[in-house]
């Protein structure tokens, strides 16, 4: 009577087993990864410990980016509650906008992140809300933590460039080297260029945690990795000349300056205007503010030194100038037609911007005679200019150590066939070329690095910003060596008559630059003033020019642009002259 | 009565390598920050023993006789308990020495009691009043640990009854019938299928025979207790509450009582097929699982000896089972039959609750697994269960 009973319950106590057996065999067995990986990520802590970026110093020992430290704010991942209200209330508090907050969020997700960053720069009241409603955001955690910090603000930015939060594609590709997710990086400038000598490597540090995520204290872990901070670079610009330039482009809107060491190409200035406080980019930048940079006319992030293209204006007359004696189509005692203002070219008026006269190549260049020059490249003929500009280091890169650096454009006639269609343009073109106008553009650091070039009897050198790099213990791991990149196969005697004439452009009273003239005890000027006509308003003004010692020797390649500056002789000139007197100062100690 | 006579093998082996098992475990989960409670395990095991080997000088007879008594001794206990206000965790009673759990206790009280009244009823077995006043004998002290309020023992009461019915050899459609009023509790939560429940009862009555009357009668009960259930959610404790809703979603509060279950199952998966090796488990120190020494001690088990572990786990309690299945039909006893019988798969279906809670296959109700868990009450009352189950099968050619 009792049989009946005991076989159903048998049957019943062996489906319960077979249930069970199959689900601790399905977590044993198919799962067992991945409930491993969560076994080990609850008892360790991942935390990465960023290097502290390597600071950035002037060749007069200024630092000009460093690091700072200032209170970040973390977030567990797994502990955060991921629905809209929650995070429009930690959106409102951190006060960034939600958008990138869910932006962050499915960032970290989509890297499988254990911890996101949300916020960098946090204040002294947000810290402290946080810190007195700890239990109620236990999955927060604020650091104190080491960011960049460019204590010059503006002044530095193209040449230090900035860090910004590391992009998807560049954590891609920089994982191996230890990047995490919230880790900056490099934009442009030194930053960029010099990224692996100032980065460091991030340490790996293993926390044991309870369960409630809460530290217990630190392990030493096969994966730990102690971090390695960055290395100091070391910049050959001199920051009292900076700030002294910054001082004398005060009252003009935008324009450039660049000085080479004419022996070894090391960059002694760098200024371009306007530019940007590259600490936006560490403490949160809000869209408008982005978006008012960007749609800047000035172009704030516009490097002009080495991304500015420009034409060339008269500048160009030295191209002109040395193309016409190394084709033969000229002597220093060639006439051309005589400067009555002007000169009508193909039935239409090519104007100067004087009345000259009859001049010869020498004075011509001395005075800046633009009907010479248009006579003078015609007989060179488009081709020939192309190619001695290209001779002279237009149309491609000096190689300065940044990567922001424009090649420039030269035109030849491929290229004017091209633009204009065959035969659809002439001599009117070639004319306007002949004195840096129409379809040519260059960089300022083109001319400069022509310059250096000049004085070093046709050698061109690589410009470099950067002098060394020193580890925190001071280990020299990088100097600067001198290099070469290319000789002028232009006779030495065209080139010493091109310095004569540039000496005259500063010293002679004809000269059109006499404005940068030096006092002698000093030194002296050489160069070349340009007045580059543009369709945006006033003509932009150049001047270029090499500054020779004391000792007879050739010292600074100087470069000085303002936009819309009207004559070159004039502001130009004069903050050349200006930058060359402190320049001595500095070096000399007059 | 020699020693080989007063115990059966295949009831006190698996009986004492199970204790082992158990304490093995418990030192591993407690050995770093708890340890303390290892100790206080050991003494609970030294006690039993003594308990075990005592409970083989009792003849089934006496237990019969003071079943009744026992039941009301542990009903006077549990009233007590609920009106001992000033104590914090109502659920327990304190001796001075040791703090005691009526309601374990009086699991046992109850089998004996309720088996004993089927008994004296057997010619009328699935008499309305037979199953009316056994519902009462079952309700009064399912009420009063469900108030305490302790989900888990409740259940345990409730499985309890419905076995000792079932051995009882009720009529399926009478413990259906029975067991209708629960499903309709269990339903109530999700109203759509409470409806169709509700509606599904009279045509199963009604093709399992049942006279009309009495489909009538079951239909409104079940509704009633539908109905009832809301105010019945409303009295839970909000821990039982979020406990109920955690096993609905295991994602939403992570740190709450969906996190236990999250945390048995990764120590659980973790631990592979062999495990991490015994004393190796790492999801440990009563942190990473609450209450890992007790209710979650499966978990840390699953961790260290694996997939193995638990079949030997398995095994040791499947043994005395299955014997006392085989060995019942032999006893001439009634009682004896039916009190070993419920009692075998009582313990069986303990601890596979225990263990479908730690696998998060039900909600996490607070049973414990037996001769695992650390707490002594509970231990005690699986040791005399067993105890139980040996005295029974040594007598069991004994007429009385």
């Amino acid at each position: 009577m009792f049989k009946d009973r005991i076989f159903p319950i048998i049957v019943f106590i062996f489906l319960l087993i077979l249930i069970q057996t199959f689900t601790i065999f399905n977590f044993q067995f198919f799962e067992t990864r991945f409930y491993k990986t969560l076994s080990e990520n609850n008892i360790y802590k991942k935390r990465i410990v960023p290097a502290v970026r390597g600071n950035i110093i002037t060749s007069d020992s200024v630092t000009i980016a460093t690091s700072r430290k200032y209170f970040t704010i973390y977030a567990d991942i797994k502990r955060l509650d991921i629905d809209a209200e929650n995070i429009l209330k930690i959106s409102q508090i951190l006060d960034i906008e939600p958008e990138s907050l869910n932006f962050l969020i499915g960032d970290a997700l989509k890297n499988k992140e254990n911890e996101i960053c949300l916020k960098n720069n946090l204040d002294i009241k947000t810290v402290s809300y946080f810190e007195e409603n700890k239990n109620k955001f236990p999955e927060f955690e604020i650091r104190f933590q080491p960011k960049r910090f460019y204590p010059f603000n503006e002044l530095y930015s193209h040449i230090t460039g900035y860090v910004g939060r590391i992009t998807g594609d560049e954590y891609v590709e920089l994982k191996m080297k230890g990047y995490s997710i919230d880790d900056f990086v490099g934009k442009t400038g030194v930053e960029k260029f010099y990224e692996e000598f100032l980065k460091g490597r991030n340490g790996i540090e293993y926390y044991e945690v309870d369960v409630y995520g809460n530290i217990v204290r630190q392990v030493e872990q096969k994966n730990s990795v102690k971090k390695i901070n960055g290395n100091d670079v070391y910049i050959s610009v001199n920051h009292k000349i900076e700030v002294y330039i910054d001082s004398l482009f005060n009252g003009f809107k935008s324009g450039c300056a660049v000085a080479l060491n004419v022996k070894d190409g090391s960059v002694v200035a760098f200024y371009s205007k306007p530019s940007f406080d590259p600490n936006i980019f560490l403490l949160g930048l809000r869209k408008e503010q982005w978006d008012y940079l960007r749609n800047d006319i000035l172009s704030p992030f516009l490097n002009r030194c080495t991304n500015g293209l420009y034409p060339p204006g008269s500048v160009f007359k030295i191209v002109t100038f040395l193309s016409g004696l190394n084709e033969g189509k000229a002597d220093s005692n060639t006439f051309f037609q005589p400067c009555f203002g002007g000169i009508i070219i193909a039935n239409k008026m090519y104007k100067c911007w004087n009345v000259h006269n009859e001049l010869n190549l020498f004075d011509a260049f001395v005075r800046s005679c633009d009907v010479y020059f248009y006579q003078l490249g015609i007989k060179v003929g488009l081709d020939g200019i192309y190619k001695t500009a290209y001779e002279l280091g237009f149309g491609e890169l000096t190689g300065i150590d940044i990567n922001e650096e424009s090649r420039g454009l030269i035109p030849d006639s491929k290229f004017m066939n091209k633009k204009y269609g065959k035969n659809m343009w002439g001599v009117g073109q070639v004319a306007n070329v002949s004195i840096g106008q129409g379809d040519i553009l260059v960089t300022p650091i083109q001319v400069a690095n022509l310059l250096v070039a000049l004085s070093n009897s046709g050698k061109f050198l690589k410009p470099q910003i950067v002098d060394s790099i020193k580890s925190k213990k001071n280990d020299i791991i990088y100097r600067k060596k001198v290099t070469f990149t290319k000789e002028i196969k232009i006779k030495k005697e065209f080139i010493n008559l091109l310095r004569k004439a540039m000496y005259d452009v500063v010293n002679s009273p004809d000269g059109t630059g006499t404005l940068a003239r030096i006092d002698r005890k000093y030194g002296f000027l050489s160069g070349k003033t340009g007045t580059a006509e543009n369709s945006a308003g006033e003509p932009h003004a150049w001047f270029a020019s090499i500054y020779t010692g004391i000792d007879g020797e050739d010292e600074l390649a100087i470069v000085v642009i303002i936009e819309n500056g009207g004559h070159g002789g004039n502001d130009p000139a004069f903050i050349t002259k200006k930058i060359v007197e402190k320049y001595v100062k500095i070096k000399y100690g007059f | 009565m020699d020693f080989k006579n007063r115990f059966r093998p295949f009831i006190v082996i698996p009986f004492l390598l199970l204790s082992i098992y158990g304490l093995l475990i418990l030192y591993s989960v407690v050995r770093d920050d708890n340890i303390y409670i290892f100790y206080k395990q050991l003494l609970w095991f030294f006690m039993s023993l003594l308990v075990f080997w005592g409970l083989q000088y009792i003849p089934i007879k006496l237990i019969y006789i003071s079943s009744y008594i026992l039941y009301f001794s542990s009903i006077l206990l549990l009233i007590f308990i609920k009106l001992v206000k000033n104590l914090s965790v109502e659920r327990w009673l304190d001796f001075g020495i040791a703090y005691i759990q009526p309601s374990e206790f009086a699991k046992i009280a109850l089998v004996l009691a309720l088996s004993r009244f089927l008994i004296s009823r057997k010619d009328k077995k699935d008499d309305s009043i037979t199953i009316l006043i056994s519902i009462s004998i079952f309700l009064i002290p399912f009420f009063l640990v469900f108030i305490q309020p302790d989900l888990g023992t409740s259940i345990l009461y409730l499985i309890l009854f419905l076995l000792i019915l079932f051995f009882n050899e009720t009529n399926y459609v009478l413990l259906f019938i029975i067991l209708t009023p629960f499903l309709s509790i269990i339903f109530s939560f999700f109203p759509l299928i409470w409806i169709v429940y509700i509606f599904l009862i009279p045509f199963i009555l009604y093709y399992s025979k049942v006279n009309f009357l009495t489909i009538i009668k079951v239909f409104f009960v079940n509704i009633f207790f539908g109905g009832l259930t809301p105010f019945v959610w409303k009295s839970l404790r909000e821990y039982q509450k979020i406990r109920f809703l955690s096993f609905i979603s295991t994602q939403k509060d992570i740190h709450g009582y969906g996190w236990s279950i999250l945390q048995a199952k990764i120590a659980i998966g973790s631990g592979g097929i062999l495990g991490k090796g015994y004393l190796n488990g790492t999801q440990k120190g009563l942190n990473f699982v609450p209450q890992q020494h007790t209710d979650f001690i499966f978990s840390a088990l699953c961790e260290e000896l694996g997939l193995i572990g638990y079949l030997v786990l398995i095994f040791l309690f499947l043994i005395p089972v299955l014997y006392v299945l085989f060995q019942v039909g032999k006893i001439k006893s009634k009682y004896t039959k039916l009190i070993l019988s419920s009692f075998s798969i009582f313990i069986f279906v303990e601890v596979m609750l225990n263990l479908m809670m730690s696998t998060g296959l039900i909600p996490v109700v607070g049973i414990t697994l037996p001769l695992f868990s650390y707490g002594g009450s509970s231990y005690l009352t699986t040791v005399i269960i067993f105890g139980i189950l040996n005295r029974g099968l040594i007598e069991k050619y004994k007429y009385w």
